[in-house]
């Protein structure tokens, strides 16, 4: 169980920074996602905490000892790449024991520990196959034993569960939550899909533009994202950026992708964008009248149900594509029993947010 | 099972020699007492006279400690000691010939050699070959036509006792015949010169005997004769019924080889008689002391034993040229069918030394132009422009894109 | 420096780090001692000759080389015939190859293989090969007297370019093969599906969409087919004669034979110079093709000959196709076919089919070859075995540098070395054999022990040669290891030694050997260099059967060929069998 902390850390790549200044601090035995769309440097990152890229600026600090410069020999770090690769020429015991015999470990102790890792990861029947006999998910399974033979100080996994059919994703995602917790073993785990963050993480720390936007617990993140980028990068439906804000004197006016949205005076924050629950949209199938509106502020946007999922047993989620030169989408729950007759593929239909509903990012 | 296969290929292809050691052994540095440089073919006929083991008797040297290095021919060995003029190998070159003295004199890889045994040695051949004594002539004999009248019938051709250089060409005899590259073979360039001499060079003001010029002849015979690059190459191809090629530029010397090993007379020597005399060219090899020889008094003592009438007699039968020691003996075999060349009109007269040395290299430049082959460019003009159309309209569609 | 706190102590790094950089530093210096001593200085010395004279650089030889006749000719004719050839070859070659990527049937591959066979024989067996098969007497000629009944041969090889042309056609024609066979299997048919559905012209498809795919292959082989053409040696000094010659023969002539260094030499950097032209476009238009080949998803459809199918115009295109192939087939193995006839063929009656093997341990034949042929057998392989040996151990130095690049990318840069490494190499690629050894003969010879040690040279001037191709093909292999491998090596706590040992030389293996067999038929077949710097007691077959082709008979050159085509064979299944093999990860 070790904690680290990276500071300033700056890597270049042909001139354009991939990370600028980048500070983030692992807590003891946590779990932390980095949570990216591709390209956002998180695999240069989770290489550089590994030893295998030299960071141009900065410094990697783990329990109090300056790692920066250690070679990725010294760091025992338990790195599992994005790609399945297994040594192909070896089996998955030689595989494991690999690292093993690295550190000169005695023939008992190697025995011993690729028994127990074996039936940490639920690979014993494996152990005698070659990487071109088995199947994604066991390779990757075996990519973790490899890792986590030598009890490394940091397990270090870069999208694990990418090139795994979904079926098994759960589960793997599931058995690495299991095993982090059974070794306490401080875990960085990148991925770009935050399913896998919400199932499994302790913190999730969201990743852009070579920095480190926001860290803390997911529901912290879900429930008051820094601006709309982390919202979208969470995966929260209905989120749109914003264009121009028009100050009025009592109103803000702000110009959306799906529309001008007028909205009470703000003044607390920086705008960046809108989110709107999807449980917040009043559907109807007739455009309603002025009078009825009055009653409170209502935005009113136009479109046709593209489809409808089942959600639960009360609920049906509709996605609707909105009227406008772009193609946007907005994603509604509605009540079965209401609506379940009533609406069909596309159906030309209203929707009534009210303002007080919309949130501010 | 396949991997058992191709470990045992490997075993056999790589490790057997492997144990094969004899490379090593002799890489052991000899420090040599002397270093002899010749070509393939000295005293090599019909079987190899042991040089070595004969001096080393006669000097008391171990055989073990005189190295005679045969190289491919004549010119080889003058290159090689040129190559090694700053710090000369070998101690001893033979197979210089009366051409090639120019060239090693001018390139100073010789020392000059008073022998003691040159009283023994004509002077009119030391006066040909080399005055100063850089180079010592140990045999000589005339370049002729070699005609195996088996299968070219004197009968039918009676001109060839009385034969010139212009009727080979109307007679096409040199369709009939094999001529060595002048360039790599010393017969082929006495051949070349004997035309200089005959024909004249009308761009050097050379009138030779019949005041023409040596290239018409050339280029009118250059489609019919067939160009080998070394005498034996040449011999295959005279040799093979096959190639029908009967005639070959040997020397006066050869047809004494059938008839001392076989009792065959059948191959025959001719010259050409222009103007009524017997001509030829007449070629001399020397042996010499190499300028800087690690063992010249070795080296000396060499050439000595090599001028006496102890190996002398040994040149006319094992080497097939006429010995250069007044006193050697020849059999009467090689008498019998050889041509002497002290009976014919020797042609190195008409071309004087100097002309020589300065107009070789001239001389071999417009002969090899002379048979340089015509590349027929219109094959070439016309793929060459398909293909640069094509490029051309491929490149350019690219760009379009 | 942006990490001023940090020990000079930290960033030398352990033992390991220590230990890699001595092993880097001694694999360099073995690289450029070995390049520096065995090709850079003796090629100084050569230049000497042709840019310096009392003294001063001049350039006088240089234009006085360019002024001959006879050179330009050579150097016309070089180019002339190399174009030729290679034209000739993708005119024979292609239709060929897009026979043998289109339709499957029995023995396929063995066919592919054994019409490459040619290609790594060594030269001298070609021409011997011709010689049987196209001589004034052979069978070629021979068949047509009969069938014609005129007395006048057919094809006359010597001093003609016919000779030569199909001397070199026969020699590089299964290159053309074996590299467009990838290039119309690897033609993305879905496009051409598209096309016919937007209703385009055949001719319109073929220029648009296939000729595009293909034309890097095109390229690339026939850059290489020029190459060995321009350069050809023993081919062109023997089929030529006087009349044509190539600037390899023309160098030769003027350094070994007219004695002429400074023309030789001259004319020497003129091949070097065009050489290492063409070879970096080799290079350029090669890594083009690599890039290409990726991502097609459908590829050509093959199909199997089935007569009953086909319509009466099908039948017959598939059956001149088959014709087509099997003449080529013939074309391609006549001559080897004749050389093991002819090493059974008694020349005189008397003796017997096995007189040529016989005389192997013979010393009958010394006058000619200087020593048994058995010695020059065992001296044949002996070099190439040792040869091997060595360009694995310099191909191994330079991977011990390249690898160095994947051991943290430092600010993601690749490093320079691997550029500076492949032009090191590049050079001697281009330079020709003989230039090569008359470059260590002139720098060594002075040596008290050069005399006795000239195996040495003849071995080192082979491993010149070949290190180019072994490096090319180890590199090859090394460049597919996946980097990620050697990473999570190296974070599971392997040492640099240790990822070496048990990851990538594992992985490398087969390219080693391949490469190592390569060098070792390379070796089997050298002439050029090797017919320079032999001496005596040091020939080898090669050497030996030339020196043969003067003799009277063609038995013994003929059963020492076979055995150098039956090693070279051996070599060439191996090289197949262990290619074969595929360690999929």
């Amino acid at each position: 169980m070790v904690n680290l902390e990276i500071n300033d850390l700056s890597m270049r790549y042909e001139k354009k920074y991939i990370l600028e200044d980048l500070r983030l601090n692992v807590e003891h035995g946590e779990l932390l996602v980095l949570l990216g769309e591709s390209g956002c440097g998180k695999t240069t990152l989770i290489k550089i905490i590994a030893g295998i890229i030299e960071p141009e600026k900065g410094k990697i600090i783990m329990e109090d000892e300056d790692i920066t410069l250690f070679s990725p020999q010294r760091r025992k770090m338990g790195y599992v790449p994005q790609a399945q690769v297994l040594f192909p020429h070896m089996t998955v015991k030689s595989n494991i024991s690999f690292g093993l015999k690295s550190h000169k470990k005695s023939k008992e102790e190697i025995k011993e520990k690729i028994r127990w890792v074996a039936e940490l990861i639920q690979i014993e029947e494996l152990l005698e196959r070659y990487s071109s006999e088995i199947s994604g998910g066991q390779k990757q399974r075996v990519a973790l034993a490899r890792a986590m033979a030598i009890e490394p100080h940091m397990l270090l996994l870069d999208e694990p569960l990418s090139s795994i059919d979904a079926t098994g994703r759960e589960s793997l995602a599931l058995t690495i939550r299991r095993i982090q917790k059974e070794t306490e073993t401080t875990t960085i785990y990148v991925t770009h899909n935050q399913e896998e963050a919400r199932l499994i993480s302790d913190r999730v720390a969201v990743i852009y533009d070579g920095k480190v936007q926001q860290i803390g617990k997911v529901t912290e993140i879900d429930n008051s994202p820094k601006n709309y980028l982390i919202a979208k990068i969470m995966g929260s439906p209905n989120v749109w950026p914003i264009f121009y804000i028009k100050e009025t004197d009592e109103n803000t006016i702000l110009n959306t992708t799906v529309g001008e949205i007028k909205l009470p005076k703000q003044t607390n924050k920086k705008i960046t964008g809108i989110s709107i629950s999807p449980s917040c949209f009043k559907p109807s199938l007739e455009k309603k009248s002025r009078t009825d509106l009055e009653k409170s502020q209502f935005i009113e946007f136009k479109g046709e149900v593209k489809s409808m999922v089942q959600r639960d047993e009360r609920t049906i989620r509709a996605v609707i594509e909105l009227e406008g030169e772009k193609f946007d989408y907005a994603k509604i729950d509605v009540d079965k029993e209401d609506f379940e007759d009533i609406l069909s593929s596309d159906q030309k239909i209203f929707l009534y947010v009210d303002t007080s509903e919309v949130n501010i990012l | 099972m396949k991997r058992a296969l191709i470990v045992c290929l490997f075993i056999f292809l790589f490790l057997i020699p492997l144990c094969y050691s004899t490379p090593i052994n002799t890489s052991a540095a000899t420090d040599y007492k002397l270093t002899i440089y010749t070509y393939q073919s000295l005293l090599n006929e019909p079987v190899s006279f042991d040089l070595v083991g004969a001096f080393s008797n006669h000097s008391g040297i171990p055989k073990e400690e005189i190295q005679l290095l045969r190289l491919d021919d004549s010119n080889q060995i003058l290159s090689r000691a040129i190559l090694e003029k700053d710090n000369p190998t070998a101690d001893v070159l033979i197979g210089l010939d009366n051409i090639l003295v120019f060239k090693s004199k001018s390139e100073n890889i010789l020392k000059s050699y008073n022998s003691p045994v040159l009283s023994n040695i004509s002077s009119s051949l030391i006066e040909n070959l080399d005055p100063d004594h850089y180079l010592l002539p140990y045999d000589y004999g005339v370049i002729a036509l070699w005609v195996d009248t088996n299968r070219l019938n004197v009968s039918t051709v009676p001109e060839l006792d009385s034969l010139t250089l212009n009727d080979i060409l109307d007679l096409d005899l040199d369709k009939k015949m094999v001529v060595e590259n002048p360039i790599f073979s010393s017969p082929g360039l006495g051949f070349l010169l004997w035309t200089i001499a005959v024909l004249g060079d009308s761009s050097l003001d050379i009138s030779g005997l019949l005041e023409s010029d040596w290239r018409d002849w050339w280029e009118e015979a250059n489609k019919d004769l067939r160009i080998a690059s070394s005498w034996s190459e040449a011999f295959d191809i005279w040799y093979s019924e096959e190639a029908d090629r009967p005639i070959m530029i040997s020397y006066g010397t050869s047809p004494a080889y059938s008839a001392c090993l076989y009792d065959d007379y059948s191959a025959v020597a001719y010259l050409t008689h222009e103007n009524s005399s017997d001509n030829s060219w007449l070629q001399i090899e020397g042996l010499g002391l190499v300028n800087g020889a690690p063992n010249e008094e070795n080296a000396k003592m060499f050439i000595d034993w090599f001028l006496s009438k102890e190996l002398q007699d040994k040149i006319a039968t094992h080497n097939w040229m006429y010995p250069a020691n007044k006193y050697a003996e020849v059999p009467e075999c090689f008498a019998n069918s050889a041509i002497n060349p002290d009976t014919v009109d020797i042609l190195n007269n008409l071309i004087s030394l100097e002309i020589l040395e300065n107009n070789l290299d001239f001389w071999l430049d417009e002969w090899e132009e002379i048979f340089a082959g015509e590349i027929p460019y219109s094959g070439l003009v016309i793929t060459f422009s398909a293909l640069f159309v094509t490029a051309f309209i491929y490149l350019r569609k690219k760009k379009k894109q | 420096m942006t990490f001023p706190s940090f020990s000079l102590k930290k960033r030398i790094g352990t033992k390991d780090e220590v230990l890699n950089k001595v092993i880097i530093a001694t694999a360099s210096l073995v690289i450029v001692l070995f390049f520096l001593l065995f090709f850079y200085v003796p090629l100084t010395k050569i230049l000497k000759f042709s840019f310096i004279e009392q003294g001063k650089i001049t350039l006088e030889y240089f234009s006085d080389v360019i002024n001959s006749p006879m050179n330009r000719s050579a150097l016309i004719f070089s180019f002339y015939q190399a174009f030729l050839s290679t034209i000739i070859c993708l005119v024979i070659g292609i239709p060929a190859s897009y026979f043998l990527a289109k339709y499957e049937f029995r023995g396929k591959k063995v066919l592919i293989n054994l019409l490459t066979i040619p290609f790594v024989l060594p030269p001298i067996v070609v021409l011997l090969g011709f010689i049987i098969t196209y001589d004034a007497n052979g069978w070629v000629n021979t068949i047509w007297q009969t069938i014609s009944g005129s007395n006048n041969p057919l094809i006359n090889i010597f001093g003609s370019i016919e000779g030569i042309l199909i001397a070199h056609i026969f020699y590089n024609i299964s290159v053309i093969i074996r590299i467009t066979i990838p290039a119309w299997e690897n033609i993305d048919y879905d496009l051409i599906d598209v096309a016919k559905t937007l209703g385009t012209s055949k001719w319109r498809r073929f220029r648009k969409i296939i000729f595009p795919q293909i034309f890097n292959h095109i390229v690339s082989a026939s850059l290489l087919v020029f190459i060995y053409a321009f350069n050809s040696f023993a081919i062109v000094l023997y089929l030529g004669q006087v009349r044509f010659q190539t600037l390899e023969v023309r160098i030769y002539k003027e350094m070994v034979r007219s004695l002429d260094f400074q023309s030789g030499t001259a004319l020497a950097v003129i091949q070097l110079i065009i050489n290492t032209l063409i070879i970096v476009f080799y290079l350029v238009s090669e890594k083009r093709t690599r890039r290409m080949a990726m991502g097609k998803e459908k590829s050509l459809k093959k199909e199997k000959i089935n007569f009953r199918k086909y319509s009466t115009g099908k039948k017959l295109v598939v059956f001149i196709s088959i014709i087509y192939m099997i003449s080529l087939f013939i074309f391609t193995f006549a001559p080897i076919l004749a050389i093991i006839i002819e090493s059974f063929k008694p020349a005189v009656e008397s003796v017997s089919s096995f007189w040529g093997y016989g005389q192997l341990f013979s010393t009958e034949y010394n006058s000619y070859l200087h020593s048994a042929p058995l010695r020059m057998l065992l001296n044949t392989l002996w070099f190439a075995s040792l040869n091997m040996i060595i360009t694995i151990l310099i191909s191994l130095s330079l991977l011990f540098i390249i690898r160095n690049r994947f051991q943290r990318l430092r600010k993601y840069k690749t490093s320079r070395v691997e550029g500076m490494i492949s032009y090191l190499i590049l050079l001697p690629m281009a330079t020709s054999s003989i230039t090569l050894a008359v470059g260590l003969f002139l720098q060594f010879r002075t040596f008290s022990w050069y005399n006795n040690a000239v195996w040495v040279f003849i071995i080192l001037a082979h491993v010149l040669i070949s290190v180019p191709f072994a490096t090319r093909s180890i590199l090859a292999s090394y460049n597919r290891i996946d980097v990620e491998l050697l990473n999570v090596a190296s974070t599971l706590g392997a040492s640099r030694l240790r990822i070496f040992a048990k990851i990538e030389l594992p992985l490398i293996l087969k390219g080693l050997i391949v490469g190592g067999i390569f060098s070792f038929a390379i070796s089997l077949g050298e002439f050029g260099a090797t017919n320079f710097l032999v001496k005596t007691e040091y020939g080898t077959l090669s050497v030996g059967i030339y020196n043969l082709f003067g003799s009277h008979t063609l038995q013994l050159p003929a059963a020492m060929a076979s055995i150098l085509i039956l090693i070279t064979i051996l070599c060439f299944i191996m090289i197949q069998k262990i290619g074969d093999i595929d360690l999929k990860v």
